[in-house]
């Protein structure tokens, strides 16, 4: 169980000769759940970029399963089962949420025929496959709507019911609980956790301290493009570096740092 | 009965319309590209099976479908020397005007190249009916125009149907409203983007090959005016709607005709044109468009 599903080895990421990831290396095992931390502006998103193949690295190499990624395409990447939901949610707007959750399986989807078949219908298997996924996430009834105009948590929901719907062996999370209430917060931190039951490995990006203590069992943390520390959640919280990363640089995470 | 008959007469014309600018309005809802070289396509499909009928003796099905085929090629090699050339150099080709002008570019070499083949006088074209009029009582219905008719209600409802319930319709309304976020979840947009294409292309050809049906003549220049009344058809309809393209098309086909009927073909020009001003002014978005371009496409 202790394998490792990917590999992060010496990445380092430029634009344009500022050094936004620098010669990071690091592992997530298979089922396990980890957390990325790290200030505004460390390079955690930049991160998730490289490894879904957004931006093209710089230096260093993405193993996944085993086999180099580094130069993939997205669609290898989110066949092979590395799928992500979005800091700034990334539904289409003018889909409905049924749609939405179909799209999710689109990179399994090979040949003519799953082109032209009529996926609209009530009886095929894509459709049926989004109202399963739909049901189990509580959001069978927003099924037919347009998401555009649905509550930010509804959304945020239905965006992680797309990521399920490609059946991912990876999920990388930015700041999943961004914008949730306590409640909201609450009942994403049981559903990942019942997704990481199932087998799933996660990866998260978030803000919120509490939410990584509860839901991740090793948390690494970026600073300036550079990997400062790794551990649990405690023991990041108290290493030096991390204090020195975050002090006056985040209240918020400041605050809970210190408690 | 007349009025009947110019009814008629002008849904037939507006179809045509309505083809072209359906043509146009695919490529700007999925790309937000306006694609100026689709009267050149327009006009090779009527140029390229005149010539093949009259040079070559072909017969006419043989060579519309040639024709056909080479208009797909056609819009494929615009697609990889606009909007991929683009994708490939800058990562992104929706926000630049270039491809407008590298289109605009394909315009003048599709009608440079037909102009050195066949010159540049307008030809006439060999009807395949020996009489290409059906009546019914007391009205004459135009065989071409009656085909350009339902396959232009056959083909965009089909194309809606396909918009609406397929793999790759919903593939196509993805990248329209996010071609990056359409990629990371898996979609092939390298492979979509010139599906569209050969759609966009396939109906630029047959309406020039309808149009040229229609008027049993093909010219290097006939696809200048039909483009305008096309883009101002898709204006009409609102950016990017398919059906919209299809109702404004077929509007400004009977407001053509009517006006020529009961004004004169004199003062079609200045009816016409103002008419269209008036709707711009009064509903910019056009009639079924959203309120914002770019968003709520199809």
């Amino acid at each position: 169980m202790t394998k490792p599903l990917l590999e992060i080895q010496n990445l380092s990421k430029n634009f344009s000769g500022l050094d936004v990831i620098r010669d990071v290396t690091f592992h997530v095992n298979e089922g396990e759940r980890m957390a990325l931390i790290g200030p505004n502006g460390a390079g955690k998103t930049t991160m998730f970029n490289l490894i879904t193949g957004v931006y093209p690295v710089s230096q260093g190499s993405i193993r996944m399963a085993g086999e180099d990624i580094t130069t993939a395409s997205d669609r290898s990447r989110a066949q092979r089962g590395i799928i992500r939901t979005f800091q700034n949610i990334r539904l289409m707007p003018h889909l409905t949420a049924a749609e939405n959750v179909m799209l999710g399986q689109t990179c399994h989807s090979h040949g003519i025929w799953s082109w032209l078949a009529p996926v609209g219908l009530q009886s095929s298997r894509s459709r049926k496959e989004a109202d399963h996924a739909l049901e189990v996430s509580g959001l069978l009834e927003y099924r037919d709507m347009l998401t555009y105009d649905l509550p930010y948590g509804v959304q945020k929901r239905i965006e992680l019911a797309r990521a399920l719907s490609a059946k991912p062996k990876l999920i990388l999370l930015d700041e999943p609980a961004a914008g949730l209430n306590p409640s909201e917060t609450d009942d994403l931190a049981q559903q990942l956790l019942d997704i990481s039951a199932s087998g799933v490995t996660l990866l998260t990006v978030e803000h919120d301290m509490h939410f990584v203590r509860r839901l991740s069992q090793r948390v690494i943390v970026l600073n300036f493009g550079s990997l400062i520390a790794e551990g649990t959640a405690a023991e990041v919280q108290n290493d030096q570096h991390v204090l020195e990363a975050y002090l006056g640089s985040d209240r918020k995470l400041e605050e809970e740092v210190a408690t | 009965m007349d009025v009947l008959q110019q009814l008629i007469s002008g849904l037939m014309l507006g179809s045509l319309y309505a083809l072209l600018a359906v043509a146009f309005t695919l490529v700007i809802g999925v790309l937000n590209f306006l694609n100026f070289s689709i009267p050149g396509i327009f006009m090779m499909g009527g140029m390229i099976s005149w010539g093949l009928m009259s040079q070559t003796n072909m017969v006419w099905w043989l060579a519309m479908a040639i024709a056909l085929a080479a208009c797909v090629v056609a819009s494929l090699l615009v697609e990889r020397f606009t909007y991929r050339f683009m994708k490939m150099r800058f990562g992104d080709a929706t926000e630049h005007a270039t491809p407008l002008v590298s289109s605009l570019g394909f315009l003048i070499l599709f009608q440079g190249l037909v102009l050195i083949k066949w010159g540049p006088e307008m030809q006439y074209f060999p009807s395949p009916w020996q009489d290409p009029n059906l009546r019914i009582g007391e009205l004459v219905i135009g065989l071409p125009q009656l085909a350009s008719l339902i396959l232009a209600l056959v083909l965009v409802g089909g194309l809606s149907l396909l918009l609406a319930r397929t793999g790759l319709g919903r593939a196509i309304r993805a990248i329209a409203e996010s071609p990056d976020t359409a990629a990371m979840l898996g979609i092939r947009v390298n492979r979509i983007v010139p599906a569209v294409f050969i759609i966009s292309g396939l109906l630029a050809g047959l309406a020039g090959v309808l149009f040229s049906l229609n008027y049993l003549q093909a010219s290097p220049r006939m696809g200048d005016e039909i483009a305008t009344l096309a883009i101002s058809a898709m204006v009409l309809g609102g950016l990017g709607s398919v059906w919209g393209a299809v109702i404004g098309g077929l509007f400004l086909g009977l407001v053509q005709v009517m006006v020529i009927q009961f004004f004169g073909a004199e003062f079609l020009r200045a009816i016409l044109w103002g008419l269209l001003l008036v709707i711009i002014v009064v509903r910019p978005q056009g009639v079924f468009g959203g309120s914002k371009i770019s968003k709520g496409k199809f």
